[in-house]
């Protein structure tokens, strides 16, 4: 008879649940955990913990109350949903034009909005001074020079979305009688959803604690939280007070960053969109209004750094190129070095920051991609991504308190700047690797496994390879923000030894027309060196997936 | 019949070499769905099993779980004897061939290839021998430098093949090799397939939900559906004698009629057909299509059961039509074929017969 055969028999071994590599990979997933953890508890938890510790008493309760802070805190949320609302509607048109049309010389398109973001805060601030022509603190500048920062992250994050939209979906739309815009507003912009959170999530939370901006074109008069607690913290030596702010925006953080990671979850489950076919093509008709916005916008962006380059080489009595000549000597007395040796500690810092970032960045992808449940990855994500909110300031002068207690002399090491900027720079590599890793298709690790590769080797042979080139965008993009970084390092600089940015931030803050000039040149051979990066990354990388 | 099963008895010491794959009352669960409950199977050395059945059935699970990429919650996995359940993925030495390939596309094809060989640390010199040689194997000599993304659908999985066979695996793993091709290179890989696995003497598992693709490979057939094996047995004589009506569906047989065997012929009220060695008593026949014949009426030739065509429809090689038969309970209406010379039109009388290539035994 026919049977179902050799039943009877029962397994002798019970292993519930798992696949039986797992046994094997828990260790090295642990050791790896450990090692991104404990750097983050290290280098950005407990110097920050230590300052709320040292700031919190019973007093601190007051500054909640005190009117003034409340006035701060609806200015920084007020210039920030400003900054924001303005960066969505100029970063759009970008979007369009990077998504969907076809236009030559895309490389040097893509290059020209991003430079904006990765140059130094403290650059945009002075761009933005030199533009309007006076120090005079104001308010529309600081959403300008805000939105003008932020325009990059809108036009990538939605751009690279609607450059993977299955454009059949509109045509469909069309064929159902829907006008051009009807079509944009049911089919396209619902799509787009996701990627607009996540832009919108991620902007606030740049404008609301932008640092350098605030501080160059505020002038003292306009402040937020981020420029308050540094005031606090540095010039009125007020810990209690300045613990309670960063309280305050350490929960606003967390709630954009909740914000963005819900947008997030969102994004990878709309994931079935990409299409076949490139959908870039010829606009037609109205969309030449959309194109043409898309040009006033980028004209504009290129407003600020003309007159930053314009005022590098101007002095009173006319053109001059006494700015660049200075920085072969200390300004009027505004530097410890000399305006190349800041320059040269600038890229030293900034490698080192790099390698570090990229270490850690990398290691946490490997980690996170690991993790199988779904909400121990995102948990994990989101503390890598809390440095970029918290107010660097706080943990510069925490590394003060915290680091003496570590054995070797960490607070005169020439890596302390760098550990500070990596902990910047982490999140941006985190943010444009792992989208990347978690496109790569589970199976073929799998077959990596079957023909013999190891956990690890699985890693280095499938993940690193496809992600290489978003390592390498990863690398650049975090070497010129490095290079930018102001506010930790600010702090943390010693004096014989600052970065550029710490000795442009000097240069203004004394009087004196050469110290001026020389801070322009020094905020143009930044921007240049930055915008040279952005081009060599642009034009190595191919793929748009990375969320900046 | 009993005697068929004494090659299944193992006999200790003596196939302990060429034991193979063997799954003990495996069971595994994801959460609180059961994908696979209590499956025993075997792939002796140097067989093929194909485990056929419909999607969603359990097939990849159950593949994946040889592998080592599911873990079983209950039961266990040998081979050559030994227990599998502490060995990870990349160390059971067993080649998988994924669906759409899944190659490196960061690698060229002889990079794909000497993947698992590069695992094994094997020098560069043998490994280029290796990948020439294996190359040549599967049709595509000289292609080492083409990049993954400029080849066909039949070249990728020819490739992907080659770099599964590379490791030398104990034991090769197909998940429907051939399902993302079109049918004419299915059938022709099909056969090279089974030719390069006999040649070989792999051992292998390929799952499937191709009856020709199952057919073409197996030395022996699963059937698996809803997570459990309904039936495993030689190719031929699971399509003459499927185990029950499921089994049997799902091989194609549309009609269930009840009959009797006496003296080696099975009959029922369509007609008989013969069934030497079978030993009398009530039986099930399945019929598939072409195990009706029908005739146009008229002739004199075709005494049997009379039916009407009620629907007409061309096939590539045949007519299938479906016949309305009032008087026979269970099979008012059936499924019949028709030759392409003599095709009658929807109302017509037609005269219906059994072929016997066509009907299946049920529960013997």
């Amino acid at each position: 008879m026919f049977r179902t055969r050799r039943s009877g028999r029962t397994g002798a071994v019970t292993t519930p649940g798992k696949p039986a590599g797992s046994a094997a990979r828990r260790p090295l997933l642990f050791v790896g955990a450990v090692a991104v953890l404990g750097f983050l508890g290290v280098f950005f938890a407990w110097p920050v913990l230590a300052i709320l510790h040292r700031g919190l008493r019973p007093e601190t309760a007051l500054v909640l109350v005190d009117h003034g802070t409340w006035r701060i805190v609806a200015f920084t949320l007020g210039q920030a949903a400003a900054s924001t609302a303005l960066a969505l509607a100029a970063g759009m048109p970008l979007a369009y034009l990077l998504a969907r049309v076809r236009i030559p010389g895309k490389v040097l398109l893509r290059a020209v909005i991003t430079v904006p973001f990765v140059l130094p805060t403290l650059v945009v601030g002075m761009a933005f001074r030199a533009l309007l022509g006076t120090a005079e603190p104001s308010v529309s500048a600081i959403v300008l020079a805000n939105a003008f920062f932020n325009v990059a992250v809108v036009a990538r994050t939605v751009g690279g979305l609607w450059a993977q939209l299955d454009r059949r979906a509109e045509d469909a739309a069309r064929s159902l009688g829907a006008g051009p815009l009807r079509t944009f507003g049911t089919v396209t912009l619902p799509a787009l959803r996701p990627a607009l959170w996540s832009a919108t999530a991620v902007v606030f939370l740049f404008c609301s604690t932008s640092f350098g901006v605030v501080l160059v074109l505020g002038a003292g008069r306009y402040r937020t939280l981020e420029t308050e607690i540094y005031l606090r913290t540095v010039r009125m030596l007020d810990l209690s007070g300045a613990a309670a702010l960063s309280l305050l925006q350490l929960a606003a953080v967390l709630a954009a960053l909740a914000v963005a990671a819900l947008a997030r979850r969102r994004r990878e489950s709309a994931g079935g969109v990409r299409a076949a076919e490139r959908p870039a093509r010829n606009p037609r008709g109205a969309e030449w209004l959309v194109v043409a916005a898309g040009g006033a916008v980028l004209a504009a962006l290129l407003v600020p750094i003309g007159a930053l380059l314009v005022r590098s080489v101007s002095s009173r009595s006319g053109w001059s190129l006494a700015g660049y000549r200075a920085l072969s000597g200390t300004g009027d007395g505004a530097l410890g070095v000399s305006g190349w040796q800041a320059a040269l500690n600038s890229l030293r810092t900034a490698t080192d920051a790099t390698w570090m970032a990229l270490s850690l960045g990398v290691l946490a992808c490997l980690v996170l991609i690991s993790l199988r449940k779904r909400w121990t990855a995102e948990l994990m994500d989101t503390a890598l991504m809390l440095p970029l909110g918290v107010s660097a300031v706080t943990v510069g002068f925490g590394y003060l308190i915290t680091l003496q207690l570590l054995p070797g002399d960490l607070r005169t090491s020439p890596l302390l700047v760098p550990f500070a900027q990596a902990l910047v720079v982490t999140p941006l590599v985190v943010r444009t690797v792992l989208p990347v890793l978690r496109s790569v298709d589970e199976r073929l690790r799998e077959a990596a496994a079957t023909l013999g590769a190891g956990p690890w080797r699985v890693r280095r042979e499938v993940d690193l390879p496809l992600a290489g080139r978003a390592i390498c965008t990863a690398a650049g993009f975090g070497f010129v923000v490095a290079l930018g970084e102001f506010g930790a390092t600010g702090f943390l600089a010693r004096p014989e030894a600052p970065t550029l940015p710490v000795a442009i931030s000097e240069l203004i803050s004394r009087p004196g027309e050469l110290n001026t000039q020389m801070a322009y040149a020094s905020c143009a051979l930044l921007m240049l060196v930055t915008a040279g990066a952005v081009l060599v990354i642009e034009s190595l990388r191919t793929d748009s997936v990375g969320e900046f | 019949m009993r005697a068929f099963e004494v090659d299944d008895v193992a006999v200790p010491g003596v196939r302990q070499r060429d034991e193979g794959l063997r799954l003990e009352n495996v069971t595994v669960r994801y959460g609180s769905t059961t994908a696979l409950s209590g499956i025993d199977l075997s792939a002796p050395g140097g067989e093929v099993l194909a485990v056929l059945g419909p999607s969603g059935g359990g097939k990849s699970t159950l593949l994946r779980t040889v592998a080592g990429l599911e873990g079983a919650s209950r039961g266990a996995v040998r081979f050559g004897g030994e227990d599998l359940s502490g060995v990870p993925v990349h160390r059971r030495g067993f080649g998988m061939v994924f669906q759409d390939g899944q190659l490196f596309g960061h690698r060229d094809v002889a990079g794909n290839v000497e993947f698992g060989l590069r695992m094994r640390s094997v020098g560069r010199r043998e490994r280029s021998r290796e990948v020439a040689r294996l190359l040549e194997l599967v049709g595509l000599a000289g292609y080492q430098r083409r990049r993954v993304s400029e080849l066909s659908g039949g070249q990728a999985q020819r490739v992907a093949l080659a770099r599964a066979l590379a490791a030398r695996p104990r034991l090769l793993l197909l998940d429907e090799p051939l399902s993302g091709l079109d049918r004419m290179l299915r059938e022709r890989l099909a056969v090279d397939l089974a030719e390069l696995l006999a040649d070989s003497a792999t051992t292998a598992v390929v799952v499937t939900h191709d009856l020709d693709e199952a057919f073409t490979l197996a030395d022996r057939v699963a059937v698996l559906s809803e997570g459990r094996v309904l039936q495993e047995e030689r190719p031929r004589r699971l399509w003459t004698r499927p185990a029950d009506e499921e089994v049997a569906g799902f091989l194609g047989c549309t009609t269930f009629l009840r009959g009797r065997i006496e003296d080696g012929v099975a009959s029922c009220p369509l007609g008989s057909v013969p069934c030497p060695g079978e030993h009398a008593g009530e039986v099930l026949l399945g019929l598939r299509a072409t195990g009706v014949r029908a005739h146009r009426s008229g002739t004199e030739r075709h005494p049997g059961r009379r039916g009407e065509v009620v629907r007409r429809l061309h096939r590539h090689d045949h007519v299938r039509l479906t016949v309305a038969v009032p008087e026979l309970a269970g099979a008012e209406l059936l499924e019949a074929v028709v030759a392409d010379t003599d095709v009658p039109d929807p109302g017509e009388d037609v005269a219906l017969a059994l072929d016997p290539a066509g009907v299946a035994l049920l529960g013997r």
